[in-house]
């Protein structure tokens, strides 16, 4: 059972994150002087939906803050209130509070509960400030905390609701006196019925003389109320809604026509409130007797367990005694299914599977669905088959909202990289053998040899483009990042983010995400001047940091680019001979520059909290190359900083260059690869008789002897008749030394360890278009090879 | 590590049945459990791997997987490692790990009773008798019926990270 609500939870999740995330890209967006309605809408829906979910998942931390903030924007949207920067910043500090409670959920951190009780205090105080000076207005109510009723001001009680209601089992006393109070706030409240003082079960009868709207009195309810109790209806027109109650209204998910029942009345709410066909779901559990004690079960573990918000209110008491002389007939589920997804398809706002949950007119299901701690073998046969039944009527619902997309996990689309991998290699060497036929007597194999190349290539072609994600993914970050550091930083600085469809791998949206950040961090710190510094040296006060990606001959590149003051170049050379790093006034620029990769180095005059510690650009550089990137800087001083990142589309290929040692044939990847050569008696130098050294230009490098790493006979030992290949690794340079160089492909990188184990030198493994199988070269272990190797030759 | 019977239960006279793919090394023959065979195929030369162990003879693409191949030949010290024609390889799938045996060739594939499987006397050989769950009487064949799991998976074949690692 906990498997199955776990399953739903990760949709939760993924979906609220996402909704987070919209909504951050949207205020971000918007323009604060005149606010595009649609955005505010899109905005609004966005806290709604979060609203909505946390709450029939019973994450009601999420479910408080949103309705808070929520409100506010339910205020700007309607134009009561005018949208100020400080709001944007308070939304987007409940974004960030929200994300934590989310990610507290998920079991990653904690989230601080003062935090959240902050960020609720300030959005009530945004809601509130300004609503007393408007006298005639309504206010959205807010949630439960009682201290926190707002100040209201209703001045004539002209208009007024008929409420019943019964409260969520396991709702405590407190609350039910509070929720009083937050009724009486709004208005005249008279008690007609109540349960016994201190018992929450049993049925409340109020009567309200209000200026409220239907909507904001619903909006109180309906987080703490029965949802198919509930029933609010406009004082001398009651049983407006029906004996079913509005759901619809209930839920505020339909705040734009809340007098509008949306259900017809009587069939949910019959099917709901028939023992009988709550049982339903039961009917796949082969011994009906077996029903009731484990049904019992459920139910108590509900009543102990006690929050499990939406789910909890809904075992009907009626259960007990129904259970054991009802079968139930399995027709009754539909019609319940048919009920509860009808609101949610016309609903339109496309909450995927979760849309008809809130408004589900047959709790009896969910009262199963919810887990009680204590798991009974049957009752997870029980959800399955409810999440099963609901599962198409789920689907129809998704279908008709705008989203057209499957969720697939991961490993499946990988099974099928490796599977198309394997295409690819057979076809090729069905290829390489008909080479020898008779291109007339098999001309019609030929033919059909041709167009499997080409359909093979289309398969891959398609198959890798599912693994693709824009980068905008990891762009859509920036806008946040670059407002508030510049904000903190005081500068003034304008994103501009071109080419944000450039689709690549999955594997490394998830990987670059930091190396960016901190490049774009540091484009902000380091780059940007502080506005009287630009304006003093004749550019505008705004500074611009462009962010571009594009393809490029089979590479994804990535540009962060400042209109800043540029690279100081004699400061860096200072700073390193600081340091400690040997350079000298003749390097190329292109030098200097690279120089502030190296660790521990920071030319920032004084340490600020954004960067400055010397750590970062370092690992930029090793996290990039890792992923058989590379990345390179320009700079003109005064002008501003380019910096370029060049990565493979993907992660599963490898461009790599092909090398022959003896029989052997190895693959370097191509990232490491600075030059090759083929050197000369006088540049082989030696150390104590041992010919170790090549001098390259003015540099010294060890050279590292493939054929005696890898104890390959057979191989070439005259360096002059092979070759050098100049290999860099985490800034440390050296020469492999290989018989020759064959060519250079890309490759799909298999793991050895699979089956075999580490082999040092080695970093994988892959097919050749021949089929048979290449290593791949580990540069940068044969790199500390060669450096632990060179004293004890020497 | 445990074979799915010992071979010391042999007071039933029959026993518990089981099948054994046998083959030769040199002039020997071998029985392993046929549930680790995953299957056979013709020796192909296999990419060697750098600094491993004579007997590991290299890795090879068996359909887009990356198999290690072992000639049991040079790790028993039985016959002439010749590849020929006829030379074949045995694909075991042990505890998820495929790795691929390289033998003279394969006989056949014979039901032995725990009955018919002798223990085998202490002896000192080329392979650690704990590997060796017995001397199977088939006629006047006798098999040599080896844990090949056991076999696979000991740190004396390298095949293994952690074993290997402490070995060096």
């Amino acid at each position: 059972m906990t498997i199955d609500m776990s399953q739903f939870y990760q949709v939760f999740f993924e979906e609220t994150a996402e909704h987070l995330a919209s909504m951050e890209a949207l205020l971000l967006g918007l323009d604060t002087a005149a606010p595009d309605s649609e955005q505010l809408n899109a905005i609004f829906r966005a806290a709604h939906s979060i609203k909505g979910s946390s709450g029939t998942f019973g994450f009601t931390d999420l479910t408080e803050v949103t309705h808070i903030l929520e409100n506010l924007l339910d205020r700007i949207r309607k134009g009561e209130l005018a949208l100020r920067n400080d709001m944007i910043d308070a939304f987007l500090d409940a974004g960030d509070i929200l994300k934590e409670l989310l990610g507290a959920h998920r079991g990653e951190g904690a989230a601080d509960p003062a935090s959240v009780a902050a960020i609720c205090t300030r959005l009530k105080h945004l809601t509130a400030d300004v609503a007393v000076p408007a006298q005639t207005e309504t206010i959205s109510p807010q949630s439960m905390p009682p201290a926190a009723t707002p100040a209201l001001v209703v001045d004539k009680a002209d208009s007024g609701f008929d409420i019943r209601y019964q409260l969520a089992d396991g709702t405590q006393a407190l609350t039910a006196e509070s929720l009083l109070a937050e009724l009486a706030a709004l208005g005249e409240l008279q008690v007609l019925e109540r349960p016994a003082t201190g018992e929450t079960e049993g049925h409340w009868h109020l009567s309200l003389q209000t200026t409220a709207d239907r909507e904001s009195v619903v909006d109180l309810l309906d987080f703490v109320v029965r949802s198919d109790s509930l029933r609010v209806a406009q004082l001398g027109a009651v049983n407006l809604a029906g004996p079913a109650g509005d759901p619809g209204g209930a839920y505020g998910f339909f705040d734009d026509e809340p007098d509008v029942p949306v259900l017809p009345p009587g069939s949910s709410a019959n099917a709901a409130d028939d023992p009988g066909g709550a049982f339903g779901f039961f009917t796949d559990i082969p011994a009906p007797a077996e029903a009731a004690p484990i049904v019992g079960a459920a139910t108590s573990a509900d009543d102990a367990a006690g929050a499990y918000g939406f789910f909890v209110e809904l075992a009907p008491p009626t259960v007990d005694p129904s259970v054991e002389t009802v079968p139930a007939p399995p027709a009754t589920i539909r019609p319940k299914q048919e009920a509860g997804t009808t609101p949610a398809g016309t609903e339109g706002d496309g909450f995927g599977f979760f849309v008809e949950v809130p408004i589900k007119p047959a709790p009896p299901v969910l009262a199963v669905a919810a887990p009680p701690p204590a798991d009974k073998e049957v009752t997870k046969e029980a959800t399955k088959d409810v999440a099963a039944k609901r599962a198409p009527a789920a689907v129809a619902a998704t279908k008709s909202s705008a989203e057209n997309s499957i969720r697939v996990s991961v490993e499946k689309v990988d099974q099928m990289v490796n599977l198309v991998g394997e295409l690819v290699i057979t076809q090729a060497m069905l290829v390489q053998s008909a080479t020898d036929v008779d291109p007339v007597i098999f001309e019609r194999l030929l033919n059909g040899l041709t167009q499997l190349e080409r359909n093979t290539r289309d398969i891959q072609e398609a198959v890798m483009s599912i693994r693709m994600m824009p980068i905008s993914v990891v762009f859509s970050r920036f806008p946040r990042v670059v407002r508030d550091l510049s904000q903190k930083l005081g500068k003034q600085v304008e994103l501009k983010m071109i080419g944000e469809g450039t689709e690549l791998d999955r594997s490394l949206i998830e990987r670059i995400a930091d190396p960016l950040t901190h490049l774009v961090r540091n484009s902000l710190d380091h780059g940007v001047e502080m506005p009287e510094d630009r304006v003093a040296k004749g550019k505008a006060a705004c500074g611009t940091i462009t962010l571009k990606a594009y393809h490029q001959s089979g590479n994804i590149v990535i540009e962060v680019g400042d209109d800043g003051a540029g690279l100081n170049r004699s400061r860096i050379l200072a700073k390193a001979k600081e340091r400690g790093f040997t350079v000298s006034d003749a390097m190329t620029d292109q030098e200097v520059w690279g120089l502030i990769f190296e660790a521990g180095f920071s030319t920032a005059e004084q340490i600020t909290e954004v960067s400055g510690r010397g750590v970062g650009m370092d690992v930029v550089r090793r996290n990039i190359t890792a992923m058989g990137g590379r990345v390179e800087i320009e700079s003109i001083t005064g002008f501003g900083t380019r910096m370029t990142v060049r990565l493979p589309l993907t992660l599963a290929i490898l461009d790599g260059m092909s090398i022959a040692v003896g029989r052997e044939t190895y693959l370097i990847p191509l990232g490491y690869v600075i030059e090759s050569l083929q050197p000369t008696r006088s540049m082989i130098k030696s150390i104590s008789g041992v010919e170790r050294l090549i001098q390259v230009r003015d540099e010294y490098l060890p050279v590292i002897a493939l054929f005696e790493v890898f104890s390959i006979a057979e191989a070439q030992r005259d360096f002059e008749r092979g070759i050098m290949v100049i290999l860099e690794s985490d800034g440390t340079k050296a020469a492999l030394f290989v018989d020759a160089m064959v060519g250079q492909h890309q490759v799909v990188i298999k793991s050895l360890e699979a089956n075999y184990r580490k082999v040092s030198g080695i970093s994988g493994a892959t097919i050749m278009g021949d089929g048979r199988v290449a290593m791949i070269l580990d540069v940068s272990a044969l790199v500390t090879m060669a450096r632990s190797t060179l004293p004890a030759a020497a | 590590m445990i074979q799915e019977k010992p071979g010391s239960v042999a007071d039933d006279a029959a026993g518990f049945t089981q099948e054994y793919l046998t083959f030769t090394l040199g002039e020997e023959e071998y029985a392993i459990d046929i549930l680790k065979v995953q299957e056979i195929r013709g020796y192909e030369p296999p990419t060697s791997i750098a600094n491993a162990p004579a007997f590991i003879k290299g890795v090879i693409n068996l359909r887009g997987t990356i198999v290690p191949i072992v000639d049991l030949r040079i790790k028993f010290r039985v016959g002439k490692a010749e590849y020929t024609p006829f030379t074949v390889v045995i694909i075991l799938n042990v505890r998820s790990r495929v790795v691929g045996i390289v033998v003279d060739s394969v006989s056949d594939v014979t039901l032995l009773s725990q009955g018919q499987i002798r223990p085998a006397p202490e002896f000192a050989a080329t392979v650690d008798t704990k590997y060796i769950v017995g001397l199977g009487t088939l006629a006047e064949r006798m098999l040599i019926v080896v844990d090949i799991e056991r076999l696979m998976l000991s740190g004396e074949m390298a095949l293994v990270d952690e074993v290997a690692e402490a070995a060096r």
